[in-house]
């Protein structure tokens, strides 16, 4: 293993070497003397020893004992360290988890990255060695492992699925569980910033990345309004050339092809398709051709559904039920019934019961009370979805003077409560929301601004998440995926791309889990199983034109020399001291020879 | 013989000026000669008495002096004798190394002793030693007048020796540089000799090698090359190696009863200090 210099700049001395020998060359090189006769000039040791030996060495011992004197106190200025234990400190290493590293099939970067980790900690092997995932969010991959066989076996969990591989966090993390003396190493397919990472410290950055061209679908969507099925599809050409590609759109149900489309692009030209699908159209897939990274090349989606929430009026104030009629018809997403409502608005005075999985809006409207009007301003709650996007600016917002309402405050005008929620558990467990509203329609003027169809589809809306069903049934890679259940259960089963069936909890009737595989997800209950469809949809990782291969950062900071690494300046100087402790008794001395030959 | 050689033939000549070769310990044998020798001889000028030595010649006794004192006293008449010197040059290549004046010391050095023995009243005869030993071409000319004198040898030096006047004086002028027991040479050298004169020439490099330095160092008979960084330890222990071959040839010079001198060319050209010659009495300050 090669010494460490921390000050290389003493390497400057060597050019006292050369000094050296030119002062040992021009007094010492041979000069052709004539002599009477050579007998008295041998030696007799030398015809015991061999000549052979003695005269090879033509150089003087003293010259040689000079020149290694000369190296040691070079050798020495500049202190040099050695590493003599390869075990001393735990190593952290941050794997780039985006799909980015599977660029390249065989010699994608994920391939080669594990490679290199494999023959540097064979090579160099830690005091125990940790992986982090740097994906969506940071996760840390398996155990500590004091055995390298232990930690290349947990290497099988680094799949590269994520959509970002957030390197920071993950680092961060890295740093927090790998304590002080943790050196940490990111291995990615992408440069660190400039000057992110030191030349000496305890950060090292290697990159594995090779820069090509990629055509990817980059977004995706499948709509259902109006009656109509349809789809979005964005191809963008993430190279510098033109690319040709042709699209394949196949209804998975039936195997029968949607469409077929030959895609010749410009260069980094970003290309939207939309597409309206027959009727009962069911999952359905399009397709690029394969390239470099075949992960983004193809998407899978579900037929989407609207979800309808079934409203009931009892709604007495003629004024107040035309508005509400309108402005619900506005949302699209409500549906107005008379039996087995979800919501049920009304102006009834008083307590209202209703079951378990009924919210309720309780409308405060009594014409003959006197009125009090408020301008603002007003105070909301905006924690609360009923206040999304709700501005109540310039409104005038009227309601009765002596009435009081219970819950929390969601919209105040001063201190008088206009808008309140009250969460109830209902005997089944479920919680269900009572809201009240303080409202007269006949002298306010909020039913002619937008806020009043914001607020009612925000209602809706706030609702709808509530009703059993996933949230989306086309997902991108690393999203939350959310999905409510009709009752109350403790866990259901899960099945993920490539993973066996498991059983996940439950929080009260909504089971939520991160979308970090790209596939068909499904959610099985008793009663119903909902399927969601999660693709890698992600420029930023399918543009591969910036990724590159390179090492930055050395593993050099002071815990590092003062842990792994030993001096030898004080072995160079005895060293000294012991050729010019020689050096003096040959040069003093007055029976032994001056030279070996 | 180069102009070069020859201004170092007449530096010995000139530096022989002032001295003399001395008198040979043991008498040359031959024909009487012109010389007088420091020993009781058998020439009929009356020198001195003495008291009779064991050895000596009973012709000698004085038997009149016997009978006065009792005493056995010898006459000493001065002796007189024909004295020769043979110079033997090395001529091995290592004699000329490079850089160092160590041949034209070596040619100073013999037409010196050449010189300094006919002044001397010697004859001579210089020699050249090599693969074989022979003399120097019209080496009885006086050494100004020598020719052919060169250092080209390579390889083993000649053991076997020519046979020499008896009771000559002989010097051996090489720097000795080579491996094997120096009593294979030195005993056939002062072999009857009158006296035996070893002289090591070395260049300063040879005594004295350079340190601190990487040298590539190139036999200069052989050229083979060994290449090797001289630092302090090095230089000593060539100098203990040195010391050692010399020591082993001072050792068998003088269990011949030869005399062994060390000289450095660099020195001997500049100074012409001899002194060690003289401290051997090989020579005489005149």
């Amino acid at each position: 293993m090669l010494p460490l210099f921390l000050y290389p700049l003493a390497f400057v001395g060597l050019i006292a070497i050369p000094a050296l020998v030119a002062i040992y060359y021009f007094r010492n090189r041979f000069k052709r003397r004539s002599v009477s006769s050579l007998m008295l000039w041998r030696d007799a040791r030398e015809a015991r020893e061999g000549g052979v030996r003695l005269r090879t060495l033509q150089t003087p011992l003293l010259f040689l004992l000079e020149l290694l004197a000369l190296l040691a106190l070079i050798f020495a200025a500049s202190e040099p360290m050695v590493r003599v234990s390869a075990t001393a400190r735990p190593v952290v290493v941050v794997l780039d988890d985006s799909f980015s590293m599977l660029a390249g099939g065989d010699d994608s970067p994920r391939r080669r990255a594990e490679a290199a980790l494999r023959k540097e900690f064979t090579t160099r092997p830690p005091f125990s060695l940790r992986f982090v995932l740097a994906g969506e969010r940071p996760q840390v991959l398996g155990d500590g492992a004091r055995y390298l066989s232990d930690a290349y076996g947990q290497l099988d969990g680094w799949r590269c699925t994520s959509p970002t591989a957030r390197l920071e966090p993950a680092l961060a993390l890295a740093g927090e569980i790998g304590g002080e003396l943790a050196l940490l190493m990111v291995v990615t397919d992408r440069a660190p910033a400039k000057d992110a990472i030191p030349d000496k410290g305890r950060v090292r950055w290697w990159a594995f990345g090779t820069a090509r061209g990629n055509v990817a679908i980059t977004s995706a969507a499948r709509s259902a309004r109006d009656g109509f099925d349809r789809c979005l599809i964005e191809v963008a050409n993430l190279s510098d050339t033109e690319e040709s590609r042709t699209l394949r759109m196949t209804d998975l149900q039936s195997g029968a092809s949607l469409d077929l489309l030959s895609l010749a692009m410009r260069p980094k030209e970003i290309r939207r398709l939309t597409m309206q699908l027959p009727e009962g159209t069911g999952p359905m897939r399009a397709a690029l051709d394969a390239d470099g990274l075949s992960v983004d090349d193809a998407v899978t989606l579900l037929p989407n559904f609207q979800r309808q929430v079934r409203v009931q009026m009892q709604v007495q104030n003629d004024r107040l039920r035309d508005l509400l009629q309108r402005g619900l018809k506005a949302s699209r997403a409500a549906q107005v019934v008379t039996e087995q409502p979800e919501l049920l608005v009304s102006d009834a005075v008083g307590e209202l019961s209703a079951s378990d999985q009924v919210w309720v809006a309780q409308f405060s409207s009594e014409p003959k009370s006197e009125p009090i009007a408020f301008s603002g301003p007003f105070v909301m709650d905006r924690t609360s979805p009923l206040t999304d996007g709700l501005s109540l600016r310039g409104i005038i917002w009227s309601t009765c003077k002596n009435d009081e309402i219970d819950g929390a405050p969601i919209i105040m005008a001063g201190n008088t409560v206009l808008v309140s929620d009250q969460e109830r558990v209902g005997t089944s467990g479920a919680v269900r929301h009572h809201l009240r509203l303080r409202f007269r329609p006949d002298v306010s003027t909020v039913q002619q601004t937008p806020d009043w169809p914001i607020f009612l589809a925000n209602l809706i809306a706030w609702r709808s998440t509530a009703l059993p069903g996933p949230e989306r049934v086309n997902v991108r890679l690393g999203e939350q995926v959310v999905i409510n259940l009709p009752t109350y259960r403790d866990n259901v089963r899960l099945v993920s791309p490539g993973r066996p069936s498991r059983s996940v909890p439950v929080k009260g009737r909504v089971v939520a889990f991160p979308a970090n595989e790209s596939g068909i997800w499904t959610v099985t209950s008793e009663e119903t199983t909902w399927s969601v469809s999660v693709n890698p949809l992600s420029a930023d990782e399918s543009d591969l034109r910036d990724t590159t291969s390179g090492q930055w950062g050395d593993w050099l900071d002071e815990a590092t020399l003062r842990q792994e690494y030993r001096g030898l300046m004080w072995l160079l100087i005895v060293l000294l001291l012991g050729l010019s402790g020689f050096h003096l008794f040959l040069t003093t001395r007055d029976s032994a020879p001056g030279r070996s030959a | 013989m180069n102009q070069g050689a020859r201004t170092y033939l007449n530096q010995g000549e000139q530096a022989a000026e002032r001295y003399a070769l001395g008198t040979p310990r043991l008498a040359p044998a031959g024909l009487a000669g012109a010389t007088l020798s420091q020993r009781a001889g058998s020439s009929l000028e009356f020198k001195d008495h003495r008291a009779y030595e064991p050895g000596d010649d009973l012709r000698h006794i004085d038997w009149s002096a016997f009978a006065r004192s009792d005493q056995l006293t010898v006459k000493l008449y001065r002796e007189e004798v024909t004295p020769h010197l043979d110079v033997v040059i090395d001529t091995s290549r290592s004699m000329n190394l490079e850089g160092t004046p160590k041949a034209d010391a070596t040619i100073a050095l013999a037409a010196f002793f050449a010189s300094a023995a006919l002044r001397s009243g010697y004859t001579q005869t210089p020699w050249l030693l090599g693969e074989r030993c022979e003399p120097l071409p019209g080496g009885n000319r006086p050494p100004s007048q020598w020719e052919g004198l060169s250092f080209e040898h390579r390889g083993e030096i000649a053991t076997r020796l020519p046979t020499w006047r008896a009771r000559s004086t002989r010097v051996l002028i090489s720097d000795l540089f080579w491996l094997g027991e120096p009593l294979r040479l030195v005993r056939p050298f002062a072999d009857r000799s009158a006296t035996g004169i070893v002289v090591q020439l070395l260049a300063r490099e040879d005594a004295e090698p350079p340190e601190g330095q990487s040298v590539r160092l190139v036999d200069s008979e052989t050229d083979e090359v060994k290449e090797l960084h001289v630092d302090a330890a090095t230089a000593r222990r060539y100098r203990e190696a040195l010391a050692r071959h010399q020591q082993h040839w001072h050792e068998a010079c003088r269990q011949v009863g030869a005399v062994f001198v060390t000289l450095i060319a660099e020195e001997l050209l500049t100074h012409w200090n001899l002194d060690a010659l003289v401290m051997a009495e090989v020579l005489q300050v005149r």
